[in-house]
């Protein structure tokens, strides 16, 4: 058996005959195109279904995000020119989230703790 | 293969898709014919491998350099899948008969003789792992020698070395099929 030019080895007759049968007689059956399709079905599904776990794992995080932004950010932005009043008013619905029981005591206190503007929801919450 | 070249998005990404959807309408016959060989004439684990081989190949692909042709590159992956297969095999053939019955009723269902077939199987077992990949891909598969060595990972000469000792071994385990005419396997 010596080697080609082209890269592959010369082989004599008798083993080109037996290289030949064996080719021939060991060879699996040729796909239809049914079977083509599906394997082309089954390895689009394979190759999409990372791409749908990392797109969950992305819509779960941009929803916590804007949770957490909704939770954090929409209470402070009160109305334009009020930012003290506002940051006030989002400490305070703050608390009442956190606790019921600061309803009784922030009832009391309101007065003291909220500007007039923010009395009237705060009434409007605690009596309602 | 037209539903993986949605997959990514971007013009970049869509030339690798591109690019994996020629790779797949291409090679997909090859590569279940090289993986049917190199498992011993399995259909299931030949389908599996291709799979395996094409999907890590999609998943490597931004990172192919260049350095080697993508169909080169492409079937040393599978010659690598295959080996992990074999690998895979041989421990649940240690534990069980399982894989013996399901080849059986393989060959059974399938076209042509699966006697002989079965036969140049185990003759193709016998052999070291590098002789029977080195004798599948340049005698049956057609790859060239420096192809070879590439796909394997041996220097050319080695490949040389191990066609050579696959022939001789083949040759004694198969010494009647040289007498053979055509399609007989008697």
């Amino acid at each position: 058996m010596t080697r080609n030019d082209d890269g592959r080895p010369r082989l004599g007759r008798e083993e080109q005959a037996f290289v030949e049968r064996l080719g021939t007689h060991y060879a699996p059956t040729p796909r239809t195109p049914a079977e083509r399709v599906a394997f082309d079905e089954a390895l689009s599904a394979r190759v999409e279904r990372p791409r749908r776990g990392r797109l969950l794992v992305a819509t779960a995080a941009a929803a916590a995000a804007a949770a957490l932004f909704w939770f954090v950010a929409v209470p402070s932005s009160g109305p334009p020119g009020n930012g003290a009043a506002g940051a006030v008013a989002a400490r305070w619905e703050t608390e009442l989230f956190l606790s019921s029981d600061l309803s009784a005591a922030a009832a009391r206190d309101e007065g003291a703790m909220l500007p007039e503007e923010y009395q009237a929801i705060a009434l409007a919450f605690l009596d309602g | 293969m037209a539903g993986a070249t949605a997959v990514r998005a971007g013009a970049g990404s869509a030339h690798l898709d591109g690019r994996f959807s020629a790779l797949v309408a291409s090679h997909r016959e090859r590569a279940l014919r090289l993986a049917w060989r190199l498992v011993g004439g399995d259909d299931d684990a030949a389908e599996e491998i291709a799979q395996e081989a094409f999907f890590k190949a999609y998943r490597a692909l931004p990172r192919f350099r260049e350095d080697a042709r993508l169909e080169t590159w492409f079937y040393r992956i599978l010659v690598n899948q295959a080996h992990r297969y074999l690998r895979w095999r041989a421990v649940r053939e240690r534990w069980g008969a399982v894989f013996h019955e399901h080849q059986a009723d393989a060959s059974a269902a399938r076209s042509g003789d699966p006697l002989l077939r079965r036969r140049i199987a185990r003759a193709l077992a016998g052999l070291t792992r590098r002789q029977r990949e080195a004798f599948v891909l340049v005698h049956l598969e057609g790859f060239t020698v420096w192809e070879t060595a590439e796909l394997i990972g041996a220097a050319e000469g080695t490949v040389k070395s191990h066609l050579h000792r696959a022939m001789t071994g083949l040759r004694a385990e198969l010494a009647d099929l040289r007498d053979l005419t055509g399609g007989d396997s008697t």
